[in-house]
């Protein structure tokens, strides 16, 4: 055979190769299959229709339940930053915060160049202490404190006699919220210091305080530098508890 | 040889282009394809009795060859279009063909390998 006829005979092989490849790409899907194919696709598309409206229901009562979670949650955090508010001035009313501001300090003293008053051997420093605290807290006085003690609702100030070796009528010892104070005394008071003064003039206790030998000295301070202690004492509540708690 | 080999290595490589063409046949072009290839077959094996016989001529061959691809294809074609199946008239003349010509080339070759255990 001629070198031509041989090309011939390649290119018709090549042909016909390629239309026999050619064979394997038909696509020969039968018509029905393809139909029944298209029908469940479609089924399948109408049920995820169908089940999108569901969803987006229960997407949207998520969102809303969210909402009111969080509205809820708001309303949680107001409440206690009220009620934070709430205990801090509650703290400060219990006297558990220390207060500083304006106001009087009064120093209460032996004082031996005073007459001597003839007989006399002890003296109820607590009576007396109480009626200074209490003309302080009639002029006005916001929060006192004896020798570093705050005074609140709960304290006290009583004598217990015979526990000092002294020999001057100071020779009792002096509790308040408990713990024992010694003279000399020093009581800070934080109020009107104009006032406070003049409630102390107004009782003159400072001149009984002289008759007792003991003197009676008041600074007022009126822009502020006196600074009362927080009570660090013993809160009611561990013995005592509300009634229906 | 030559005669055997080209032929066998043209119809791998065409096969190994048509089956690497990344295509998609439809079904209804499955019958014109089929048709095209019956044609072509029957080209192949008219071309390969007429070389047996010392009488085959390339341009014969190859416009034999694309002209009955082609031809056939139409032919289906038309019946398609007509609502006359054209393809079976088709497949019956080039079946017979095929089977003549492979009658013939059996023949040729059942000749050829009696005449040397004659001699």
């Amino acid at each position: 055979m001629t070198p031509v006829s041989l090309k011939a005979l390649f290119g018709v092989s090549v042909t016909l190769g390629i239309l026999l490849g050619l064979e394997f790409h038909v696509d020969r899907t039968p018509a029905v299959q393809a139909y029944t194919s298209y029908l469940s696709q479609s089924e399948a598309l109408n049920a995820a229709l169908a089940r999108t409206g569901v969803l987006t229901r229960a997407l949207a009562a998520g969102d809303a339940q969210l909402h009111a979670l969080e509205e809820v949650s708001g309303h949680a955090r107001v409440g206690l930053v009220d009620l934070r508010r709430e205990l801090v001035h509650l703290e400060k009313q219990a006297g558990l915060t220390p207060l500083s501001g304006p106001g009087v300090r009064i120093r209460i003293a032996f004082d031996p160049k005073l007459p001597t008053i003839a007989g006399l051997t002890s003296v109820d420093e607590a009576t007396q202490l109480q009626m200074v605290v209490g003309a302080l807290q009639a002029a006005g006085a916001q929060a006192v404190a004896i020798n570093g003690q705050r005074l609140v609702a709960t304290s006290s100030i009583r004598s217990v006699h015979g526990l000092s070796a002294s020999a001057d009528p100071f020779s009792g010892v002096v509790q308040v919220n408990g713990q024992p104070v010694l003279a000399p005394y020093e009581i800070a008071a934080i109020g009107a210091p104009d006032r406070l003064a003049a409630i102390l003039t107004a009782e003159a206790l400072g001149q009984q305080f002289n008759i007792l030998e003991q003197s009676f000295a008041v600074s007022l301070f009126r822009r502020g530098p006196i600074t009362v202690p927080a009570y660090t004492g013993p809160l009611p509540g561990k013995y005592a508890t509300e009634v229906g708690m | 040889m030559r005669m055997a080999i080209v032929p066998v290595l043209g119809l791998l490589v065409g096969l190994a282009v048509g089956m690497a063409v990344n295509v998609r046949l439809p079904i209804q072009y499955a019958a014109y394809l089929s048709v095209a290839i019956l044609a072509a077959l029957d080209t192949v094996f008219g071309g390969v009795n007429a070389g047996l016989q010392q009488r085959f001529d390339p341009r014969v061959f190859l416009t034999g060859f694309f002209s009955n691809t082609l031809l056939a294809a139409a032919l289906a074609f038309i019946g398609s279009l007509l609502g006359v199946d054209l393809t079976l008239a088709a497949v019956v003349a080039f079946g017979v063909r095929i089977f003549n010509n492979l009658a013939a080339i059996r023949h040729q070759v059942l000749q050829r390998k009696k005449i040397p255990s004659q001699q």
